[in-house]
């Protein structure tokens, strides 16, 4: 019979081959989610920029609006899973503005009242977009709620303060100011930040939920004073 | 009535007479060490479990060689190649049958699951039978016995020539008790022949059942065989022989392991196989789950036409079909669904108001049209995991002969075959799709659905002119007619040629 001998090869070779299987395993749990958060956000990212192709205004929006919202729901102590939701669901917003047809994109006179009514199904079109996608299904309500205003004068049901989603009100203000300050067809020049940032205030309590508005008047104000401005104040 | 399935009887014929062939040479040729038999019994149990454990892996990480390869040839160097052809066999056979079972068992478990409460371990059972017999399918018994001979047939057509080989290159069976044991003569030179052999092996089968079952147009006989050897070592000999590398590592560790501490090898051997295991299952379901998400999405930017999603999913279909009739790797068979789904997402840059002109359109807006494919290519290139379809949505409206948009320097060879399946569906249901027609009528600008089937020209609430022609579908003869006329000038002749053989066998249902 055959004779076994548990030499230095052997253990050497079972050594190689049991760290391989611990490599795998940590690779499975720990790098794969991280790798595929990063491929589903660098690929919404480049979804959302090839849809603001059709509207030349708005290159750059989504991304832009993504990063104030993040920065924006960070101080409002949002975080974890629910901070990364704002984040896909500033990218995916404006998705449905994809079968809106660009001549209204674009249009620089004032829309008609039909006209108006096909822009304004943008978010419950985005939002239907994100329900067909079962990783992004529970991000429906915040893509659908994003014209909302504090007082009830927005978009698509007219919702009113905390019935609104806190993601959809941060995405609100942070889109808003994002518009304002870009060049658009519906208005003659884009607004200074200063402006914008005058806006927002004045929207504080009617247009967008005061509390929301007035961190982000908070953070503007903090990123904009560059160390000389400080010392000067 | 011809019989469609004359060339594979003649190719499993060919094969089994080879393996016979085989199975006589080994017997005669090579002794046997000892009494291996005990030793049969482990590698046959062994190489039973892991393909039960690696049902569904090579369906999708393209590792186009048998997970139990390694196996049998870790036998072969262990205990010769006769034995290790009896281990194949016997383990092929055992597992065959076992994903038989398993098919029929979770059939079972479906037709009754709906009306009653599955207790946990039911449903654990249930699972785990329908994931192995997965692979199997109902077929009629004929069709069955083919498959099966032929499976077993390159089974022994690998295992044996591959032992043959480590035997006359100076590989010594470990379970030879004279034998020591020498890096190079038990490792170095059996380890180039393990490879060769083994890939020779694949790249003979494939190109059998090719030059069986689809022969060359003009290339008769033995001069059509040589061809069709030709263009099988061109498609399937490099992408194997990485894949047979890593496998022939695998195998000598095992026969290393196997050879020094018995059956305890195994369990050593088989740990980062599960582990591995563990890792591409989780892998394929994220991709799975992420290219599903990417095409959705992409998918729904295309809406603005109600019809385009019933396009587009044909189209991905017809494609997927086309790149399995023609045997392209696993690799590009499984992104032929999303390219699909994708092949016309440049077109979101191009207003409404061109792509819908019922007129005759003007050079500029010719040009803006032209870009899709180029400026789809760009967006797609953003997207991650989908780097290896650039090139076939950006020559997905090139011709065969190398005209068509956008412009190159090349003759048309620059265009992959996976464009060109692209093209011939995409024009096959452009040609077949009753678009409008089978739909209601909407108007373009405010969306006003008018339901009692009338066409007007202008919307009757915005005035808006209604911009799309009607046009007749072709019917599917008409439409096969102009895919053959232009095969060789617009269309690829392979992909025709797939195209015909495939609606001949298998039908097509047209507006699906």
């Amino acid at each position: 019979m055959h004779e076994y001998h548990f030499s230095a090869g052997v253990i050497a070779t079972a050594g190689v081959l049991l760290s391989f299987a611990v490599l795998s395993v940590y690779v499975s749990r720990r790098y794969l989610p991280a790798r595929m958060k990063s491929a589903y956000l660098k690929s919404i990212t480049a979804l959302a920029a090839a849809v603001e192709t059709k509207d030349s205004g708005t290159i750059g929006h989504a991304k832009r609006v993504a990063q104030l919202t993040v920065d924006l729901a960070r101080r409002l102590g949002v975080e974890g899973r629910e901070l990364e939701r704002i984040e896909y669901a500033a990218l995916l917003m404006d998705m449905g503005k994809a079968n809106v047809p660009q001549r209204l994109l674009n249009k620089s006179e004032p829309l008609t009242p039909e006209e108006w009514e096909v822009l304004k199904s943008h978010p419950r079109l985005s939002a239907e977009m994100v329900a067909a996608v079962p990783f992004l299904a529970d991000l429906e309500d915040i893509v659908l709620h994003h014209h909302e205003y504090w007082d009830g004068t927005g978009y698509p049901d007219g919702l009113a303060g905390e019935a609104i989603p806190l993601a959809s009100r941060i995405l609100c203000v942070a889109a808003d100011y994002d518009a304002m300050i870009s060049e658009r067809p519906y208005h003659p020049r884009p607004l200074t930040p200063q402006e914008a940032a005058g806006e927002i205030r004045k929207g504080a309590g009617t247009k967008y939920d005061p509390r929301v508005a007035e961190v982000f008047l908070d953070m503007l104000a903090a990123d904009r004073q560059t160390p000389e401005q400080a010392l000067a104040a | 009535m011809q019989d469609k399935l004359r060339p594979y009887k003649i190719a499993t014929a060919f094969l089994c007479t080879a393996a016979a062939g085989i199975v006589l040479v080994t017997w005669y040729k090579v002794p046997l060490v000892g009494n291996p038999w005990p030793a049969v019994v482990q590698f046959v149990i062994l190489a039973t479990f892991t393909e039960l454990m690696a049902v569904g892996l090579n369906e999708y990480e393209g590792v186009s060689v048998s997970p139990t390869g390694p196996i049998f040839w870790a036998a072969t160097c262990v205990l010769g190649p006769l034995p290790a052809i009896v281990i194949s066999v016997t383990s092929a056979v055992v597992s065959m049958s076992v994903k038989c079972a398993c098919f029929y068992l979770s059939r079972g478990f479906e037709e009754r699951s709906d009306d009653h409460q599955e207790s946990r371990l039911v449903k654990t059972i249930h699972r785990l039978a329908r994931d192995i017999g997965a692979t199997w399918q109902s077929r009629p018994l004929g069709v069955a016995i083919l498959y099966v001979a032929w499976y077993l047939a390159c089974v022994v057509a690998d295992v044996g020539p591959a032992g043959l080989f480590y035997y006359y290159l100076g590989g010594r069976f470990l379970m030879d008790p004279g034998s020591d044991f020498r890096v190079v003569s038990n490792f170095g030179l059996p380890f180039v022949g393990l490879v060769a052999v083994s890939t020779a092996a694949h790249v003979a089968e494939y190109a059998i059942v090719t030059a069986a079952a689809d022969p060359i147009q003009g290339a008769h006989g033995l001069y059509g065989v040589l061809l069709r050897m030709r263009l099988a070592v061109i498609e399937t000999a490099l992408p194997l022989v990485k894949g047979q590398i890593f496998l022939s590592v695998v195998a000598l560790l095992l026969a290393y392991l196997y050879s020094q501490i018995g059956v305890l090898g195994f369990v050593l051997a088989i740990t980062p196989v599960l582990a591995l295991r563990d890792f591409f299952s989780q892998w394929v379901e994220e991709r799975a789950a992420y290219l599903n998400t990417i095409t959705t999405l992409a998918t729904y930017m295309q809406h603005y036409h109600p019809y385009t999603r019933g396009h587009l999913k044909r189209v991905a279909d017809l494609s997927e079909r086309l790149a399995r009739e023609l045997r392209l790797p696993v690799e590009s068979i499984r992104f032929m669904n999303a390219a699909g789904f994708l092949h016309d997402i440049g077109k979101i840059g191009v207003s409404e108001e061109i792509l819908d002109k019922p007129a005759q359109l003007n050079d500029e807006e010719w040009a803006k049209i032209k870009e899709h494919p180029v400026k789809g290519a760009e967006i797609i290139g953003h997207l991650e995991f989908l780097e290896g379809i650039v090139d076939w949505i950006k020559y997905h409206h090139k011709w065969y002969n190398g005209s068509g948009y956008p412009a190159t320097n090349g003759d048309g060879s620059e265009i992959p075959i996976e464009a060109a399946i692209i093209a011939t569906a995409d024009a096959f249901d452009a040609m077949t799709d009753d678009r409008e027609l089978s739909l209601e009528w909407k108007c373009d600008s405010c969306g006003l659905q008018v339901e009692d089937g009338r066409r007007p020209v202008f919307c009757p609430r915005c005035g808006a002119e209604k911009r799309r022609r009607y046009r007749e579908p072709k019917s599917l003869d008409e439409a096969i007619d102009e895919l053959r006329r232009g095969a060789g000038t617009q269309f690829h002749p392979r992909v025709v040629k797939a195209f015909l053989a495939m609606v001949e066998r298998d039908g097509i249902k047209l507006n699906a």
